[in-house]
């Protein structure tokens, strides 16, 4: 502030007198002489003169003070210290300053302490120089400090000499405050005190102090007004400091702070008219004081927002020198670097944000946004991010500086930054709903993670640019192709092609306005757009549009090689291997080093089982040092490895093939460690190997971080039934199929589903499984064969246990059905598929069967007669006890309506009787009977009664127990018929037992329920019985199953059970090795045992790998989608950016969108 | 008018429900609705006049396993119905009571069924790549036609007598002379097993409905393409003319049915109508209705009015 640390000396007030100022002549006495000099005041001698008199004469260093003092009121300040300086020399002759005249010597001292106190506020003085007065000063307090601390004066200097210090502040309060308690209203030390507290913004202090010096010194000097008024500007109170700065104006017309202060006032208020009121104060300030360096900016910055840099600049540079203190050297500065910023000076402007920034009070932050801009010109965009966070840190809702640095973190692709980005961005727009540039760099960012809200943004972009164009479409083609983009991955597949179709509109209109140079923006934004068109039409299975989409590219684009691998594609997907295999071949030559030409090569081979081809092509990849840590090839090569696993080779080899694939899955983790099928892959190889529990482990692992992958659902399903926890395990399918629109689609999936079903013991579940399987793939023989097995194993229970000839009858019909399908798998089967063998034998069994049914259907219809019989009894009996439970409600009834029909009687009487007592009262005392009428009156009016009862004189017989016995009696009326309902409860159901037949011991059941149950009822045990016997028949068949082979039971269980394993368990399980068990004799018990399980294995852990493999080949199509659309997007951005120029870059990145 | 669902009938089936057809009965000419399930029961449905919702009337049990195809007679009074063991059932269309006995297909299953117009014949197709037609009465296999293809999923003779055609897994649409008694074309339609092959009511257009996602139909006399209609993003899995051949329904494994134009302009897209795989849909005999049916199973009952615009 202005008036920091200025303050007029005046002499302690003895030496004042009334005509001080007016007194014209003094007079120093000559030394040992009575004669005098005598000094004219109005007519000053020169310097050396006094300072000589003062040398020479050495008067008292009282003389030596007035005089100083006079000169100084004369303004000759320069004299005043000499000759000061002279008297101090004096007084240092005295040993410890111990003059005779001690208060004047410290008062001299003091006074010269001041004296450079206030010159160290000036800027005059080189460093040097002021540190040798700061010097000064400090030795001559702590001389007074020894002579008169107590001194008034001495405290008030020493003070304002601390506030000088920062950390001297507290020291300087604290004198202030000692000398205001001793003397509340003096001037200086409230002056002191109120500027103190203003440094530490403590305005309402502040405030307070100069107000006191205002009450207690009415006349005091206009800048305590000015003081007040900034105590108020900075509280808020403009008005009322509008007025203090205008009563300091009227005061000194020319006190420059005030002026300065309404300035800021009127700019504040920040109307027209204001601000140019302000500017004529600051105008008049400036004519006052060109150097008021508040003045200057306030000047220079109006020179600047009217674009006038060269005004703004030299008036900024002046306020640089002026400045005291730094914080506005720091404003001052920084204008000067807008003003080199605006000029296009970077690098000046640059020095001067830094230096601003090295000057700025913490809460200054606009340097730092400056010199951010710059970094970001630089292009540092490390250090500009820190700039624009301390931006930040002081104002977290500056809409911009939350854009920009959103953009930038956008721009380090971390995770973490991203994710503040998005918070950022998505700050901006909620705070500017019409920010475009910031809407697409918001929807950008949600792209990967939230493409809804990003179609949304994109969405309000849209409507954005209609509001602000209403008349034309005024639309970027490229918004409306990634719109398109977005709804294509949210499979809106209809909206995706409106928005295609849009945009490809769009950039048609938009070619035929613009240069040639943008002809060429557009060209590619064309080749893309028709790229995506395919992509839409292979969507929506339009392959020949879609192929001439990519066929169309081609033509202009030869090294659009994504166009080759999406025919290839195609071609693939048609079936049609070897056009596939050429397409893929010729993007290959187009781009050598693109791996995915080999790696759909690969795919392609291992579509076909050529594990060796495949494996080349994969390794072709790797080999690449451009492609050598595609984790893609890696997968797919453990893949191979994976899957050899499951075809017969030696222990051996197995081994070293599981280890291996396990090593190249651990590899894929190295180069990117949040690749889930590296997990899911290692979790097979452990399976396989069975390590169960870590196979276990590796996929909950996956499972934490994605339930996406129907391989791992599939996995951990057959994890389930390796450990025969079958529920589990077909729980597991059950969800998959649920959430996996491709799962419902896999008959494999179902297989498994219904071999645990199976192994679980629920047949027919597994049969509608299979039903399920078998529509949507209606040729698969596999399928039908499980099929047959699952009809075949369910018909032999049936016979083997059955309640009715309808239940045979049933049984055979599906024994039929079974052995139509092994009739037909065993002359026609495809071998790669079903065990012919097998399907001859099981035929042959059905057949056996059926014989078998026919003695079943003949104990079946004995079953019937007597199931009939039965039922028979049962309905006589029921009908027996309905009849017994109807007369007996009849009675229950009659015996009711007696009682009701006695208890109405009764009622009665007691009514009559009543009524008849109450009209004999009402005759004889009609006075009290008229107040019965509120409640309290009634029972005052039965008291009445009572007492009219006891009293005898009108009672009756009959009125006496009609009182409030009467109640009692109904109640134990009441009871009573309880009781006997209970009783006839009770007897119903005694009667019940007797009789054999249990109720549930609901009310009047209806006979049919009742009849129901009881046929029910006998059965239930037979469930039971058979649910158990069923099981330990499974165990059973499990460990018979070799020596049962001639066993009615045990064949048909244990073929059975091996049959729906090894045919479940895949199409390849067709191994000589089966064959020969299932044949096999005892001897071969336990090693079929262990084949068994192996098998088992071989199926789950085929299924497993393949799962792990299906990832790759099976999805492939949608990853590969993916994959291409992220390669062509990138590979636009790419061709874009090299030719775009940096000022077309906003638009640009609506169409990077893809690219994360 | 336009397209929307008019009614929704949850739980139609205890499972999946796989086949539907509508007709009306000789008789009275009411409308009939029949469903066929993976729960092995035919259900026969009328439109309430009040509510206009399908009310059940009557429930079919004979087969064994799921209702694979439902078929209804050119005169108007039977159904036969193929279930996945492999027989074909005869119902009467209004009452609902068995007629004759079931054909047993033996070793072959019956996935593809179809009444031959104007004969007492029924053909029907499986594996073996052969059509085989049986005669009602007698059950006797009387006649085949022999394909290249491996399994014939879908078969339909053409309501002028003329044509058979039949659809195989390997995408192959075979069109048979039935006057000459030969092979008239073999087309290498899709890229995917054809689910589907239907006549247009006028016998001039022969639709094929495949897993490649698209439906294409052809001129079946010269066995030229017609047009090829594509938007499901899914297989095809079966697709129904109007009555005046002018459209098609089809129904996917997208979950949705949509209505075409049959010069493959669309005209309607139901996304939200099922949850899961729609197997089959059919045409009011008026056409401005459409049924379908679901693996949810449940059954959607569509406005398709007739003047589209």
């Amino acid at each position: 502030m202005a008036h920091n640390n200025t303050f007029d000396i005046q002499p302690p007030p003895d030496y004042w007198k009334k005509d001080f100022l007016s007194e014209t002549m003094m007079a120093v006495p000559i030394k040992n002489s009575s004669d005098v000099v005598e000094i004219y005041l109005d007519n000053l001698p020169h310097k050396n003169d006094l300072v000589e008199v003062i040398q020479n004469e050495e008067p008292p260093i009282k003389i030596a003070n007035v005089l100083a003092l006079h000169c100084h009121a004369r303004g000759n300040e320069d004299i005043f210290i000499d000759i000061l300086s002279e008297a101090y020399k004096q007084i240092q002759r005295y040993p410890n300053n111990e003059t005779p005249d001690r208060p004047d010597a410290a008062f001299c001292m003091d006074l010269m302490a001041n004296y450079y106190t206030i010159e160290l506020t000036k800027d005059k003085y080189s460093e040097k120089e002021k540190k040798e007065m700061f010097t000064k000063a400090m030795r001559l307090y702590s001389n007074v400090d020894q002579l008169m601390v107590t001194s008034l004066y001495h405290l008030i200097g020493r003070a304002y000499f601390c506030l000088l210090d920062p950390e001297k502040l507290d020291q300087a309060a604290t004198q202030f405050d000692y000398v205001l308690k001793s003397f509340p209203n003096d001037y200086l030390a409230l002056q002191g005190r109120g500027l103190m507290a203003f440094q530490k913004a403590d305005y309402k202090k502040a405030l307070v102090c100069f107000k006191n010096i205002l009450r207690a010194h009415p006349d005091c000097s206009p800048e305590i007004r000015m003081a007040i008024g900034h105590c108020l500007f900075k509280l808020g109170r403009h008005e009322r400091a509008r007025l203090a700065y205008e009563r300091a104006l009227q005061l000194d017309s020319i006190c420059t702070g005030a002026m300065v202060g309404l300035a800021l006032i009127f700019l504040n208020e920040n109307t027209d008219a204001s601000v140019q009121t302000a500017m004529q104060h600051i105008v008049r300030v400036y004519k006052i004081d060109q150097m008021q360096p508040i003045n200057l900016n306030l000047l220079a910055e109006h020179f600047f927002y009217r674009r006038e840099t060269n005004k703004a600049l030299p008036l900024a540079m002046m306020a640089i020198q002026k400045s005291k203190s730094e914080h506005l050297k720091a404003e001052s500065v920084y204008i000067a670097g807008k003003c080199h910023h605006y000029d296009g000076n970077y690098d000046q402007a640059f020095q001067f944000y830094y230096q601003a920034t090295q000057f700025a009070k913490p809460s200054f932050v606009l340097p730092h946004y400056g010199l951010g801009q710059m970094y970001l010109q630089r292009n540092d965009i490390a250090n500009a991010m820190l700039s624009f966070e301390k931006v930040l840190a002081v104002s977290p809702n500056n809409v911009e500086t939350l854009k920009i640095l959103g953009i930038l973190y956008l721009q380090t692709g971390t995770k973490e930054k991203k994710n503040q980005a998005k918070n950022y961005l998505k700050r901006v727009c909620e705070a500017r709903p019409d920010d475009i540039d910031a809407h697409i760099k918001f929807a950008e960012l949600q792209e990967t993670l939230d493409p809804e809200g990003a179609l949304n943004t994109y969405r309000r972009v849209i409507e954005i640019y209609r509001e602000r164009d209403t008349l034309n479409d005024v639309i970027p083609p490229e918004l409306l192709n990634n719109v398109s983009v977005l709804d294509f991955q949210l499979g809106k597949i209809e909206e995706s092609r409106k928005y295609l179709d849009w945009a490809i509109a769009r950039a048609e209109a938009e070619q035929e306005k613009l240069s040639a140079e943008n002809e060429h923006h557009y060209k590619w934004i064309q080749t893309t757009m028709l790229y995506n068109k395919g992509r839409l039409a292979e969507a929506e299975k339009d392959h020949d549009e879609a192929q001439r989409c990519y066929k169309g590219i081609v033509v202009d684009h030869p090294n659009y090689v994504d166009c080759y691998l999406r025919v290839g594609c195609l071609s693939r997907d048609r079936g049609n291997i070897l056009e596939a295999s050429d397409w893929f071949k010729e993007a290959g030559s187009v781009s050598p080093d693109h791996p995915d030409s080999h790696l759909l090569l690969g795919n392609l081979h291992m579509s076909k089982g050529e594990y060796g081809p495949a494996q080349k092509k994969y390794e072709k990849v790797l080999s690449n040092q451009k492609s050598k840590n595609d984790t893609y090839a890696l997968l797919s090569l453990a893949n191979i490895w994976l899957e050899t696993l499951y075809t017969p080779i030696d222990p051996e080899k197995k081994k070293r093939h599981s280890e291996r694939a396990f090593q190249l899955y651990k590899q894929v983790l190295k180069i990117d460690p949040s690749n889930v099928y590296a997990v899911n892959g290692m979790g097979a190889v452990l399976a396989h190997t069975r390590q169960l529990e870590e196979a276990k482990e590796m996929f909950s692992v996956v499972r934490e971080s994605t339930a996406d992958i129907l391989d791992l659902w599939i996995n951990i399903g057959n994890l389930y039934c390796d450990q025969r926890q079958f529920i589990a395990g077909i729980k597991m399918y059950e969800n998959a199929l649920k959430r996996f629109p491709t799962a419902a689609l896999d008959p494999q999936v179902f297989l498994y589903l219904a071999r645990a079903q199976c192994l679980n013991g629920d047949l027919s579940a597994a049969r509608k499984t299979l039903q399920q399987a078998r529509v949507l793939a209606p040729q698969n023989q596999q399928l039908r064969f499980n099929l047959g097995l699952v009809l075949h194993k369910m018909a032999v229970n049936t016979l083997k246990d059955f309640r009715s000839s309808k239940e045979v009858k049933g049984a055979k019909e599906d024994l039929q059905t079974a052995q139509a399908i092994f009739d037909f798998l065993s002359t026609e089967g495809d071998k790669a598929v079903v065990d012919m063998h097998r399907a001859a034998k099981l035929a042959k069994l059905c057949n056996d069967y059926l014989t078998q049914a026919q003695n079943a259907e003949v104990r079946a219809t004995q079953v019937d007669e007597e199931d009939r019989l039965l039922k028979e009894k049962i309905e006589q009996a029921r009908l027996e006890y309905q009849q017994r439970q109807a007369e007996e409600q009849q009675m229950l009834m009659e015996e009711k309506m007696r009682q009701q029909e006695e208890l109405r009687r009764k009622r009665e009487e007691v009514l009559a009787k009543t009524a008849e007592v109450k009209e004999r009262i009402m005759k004889q005392e009609t006075e009290p009977e008229v107040k019965v009428k509120s409640r309290a009156k009634k029972r005052a009016a039965m008291e009445d009664e009572l007492f009219i009862d006891d009293e005898g004189n009108y009672t009756t017989e009959a009125v006496g127990p009609d009182g409030q016995p009467r109640a009692k009696r109904l109640r134990a009326d009441g009871g009573s018929r309880r009781g006997e309902k209970k009783r006839a409860r009770r007897e119903r159901r005694e009667r019940e037992r007797e009789s054999g037949m249990i109720y549930s011991s609901g009310g009047e059941e209806d006979g049919e329920a009742g009849a129901a149950e009881t046929t029910r009822a006998p059965r239930e045990p037979e469930y039971d019985r058979k649910g158990r016997k069923y099981k330990t028949k499974a165990i059973i068949s499990d460990t018979e199953s070799s020596s049962s082979s001639d066993d009615e039971d045990g064949s048909g269980k244990s073929p059975d059970k091996d049959g729906d394993k090894s045919d479940n368990e895949g199409q390849r399980s067709r191994k000589p090795a089966r064959k020969g068990l299932i044949s096999s004799d005892e001897e071969d018990d336990k090693a079929e045992k262990k084949d068994k399980s192996e098998d088992e294995e071989g199926e789950d852990q085929k299924q497993l790998p393949k799962k792990t493999k299906a990832l790759r080949s099976d999805d492939e199509e949608d990853m590969e989608v993916d994959d291409d659309q992220k390669m062509k997007k990138k590979e636009g951005d790419e061709d874009d950016e090299e030719e775009a120029t940096a000022g077309r870059r906003p638009k640009l990145s609506i169409n990077d969108s893809d690219d994360e | 008018m336009t397209h929307s669902v008019i009614s929704t009938t949850k739980n139609a089936h205890e499972d999946e429900i796989w086949a539907c057809k509508w007709a009306t009965t000789g008789a009275n000419s009411s409308d009939v609705i029949v469903t066929g399930s993976l729960d092995s029961a035919i259900k026969l449905w009328r439109l309430d006049p009040e509510t206009g919702q399908p009310v059940e009337t009557k429930t079919l049990v004979g087969h064994r396993m799921g209702i694979l195809r439902l078929d209804i007679s050119a005169e108007h009074d039977m159904i036969a119905s193929s279930g996945m063991e492999g027989s074909i059932h005869f119902w009467d269309l209004q009452t609902g009571a068995p007629r004759t006995e079931a054909i047993q297909g033996g070793k072959i299953e019956c996935w593809g069924l179809a009444f031959r117009p104007h004969s007492t014949l029924i053909g029907t197709s499986a594996q073996q790549g052969k059509i085989r037609l049986f005669d009602i009465n007698t059950r006797n296999e009387v006649e085949a036609f022999d394909t290249r293809g491996k399994f014939i999923t879908s078969v339909h003779f053409s309501a002028n007598g003329k044509f058979l055609a039949a659809g195989s897994t390997e995408g192959t649409l075979y069109i048979f002379d039935l006057q000459a008694n030969r092979l008239l074309h073999a087309i290498e339609a899709h890229g995917k097993p054809i689910r589907a092959v239907l006549f247009s009511p006028n016998s001039a257009m022969l639709a094929s409905a495949s897993e490649d996602g698209t439906i294409r139909l052809y001129e079946p006399t010269e066995g030229l393409p017609i047009t090829r209609i594509t938007g499901h993003t899914s297989w095809i899995t079966s697709l129904d003319f109007s009555p005046d051949s002018a459209r098609v329904a089809s129904c996917s494994t997208d979950a949705t049915v949509r209505v075409w134009k049959t010069d493959k302009e669309k005209l309607a897209v139901f996304n939200e109508a099922h949850d899961k795989i729609v197997w089959d849909v059919a045409f009011s005999p008026e056409g401005n209705k459409l049924i379908s049916v679901a693996a949810d199973n449940n059954m959607v009952l569509y406005r398709t009015p007739k003047e589209y615009s």
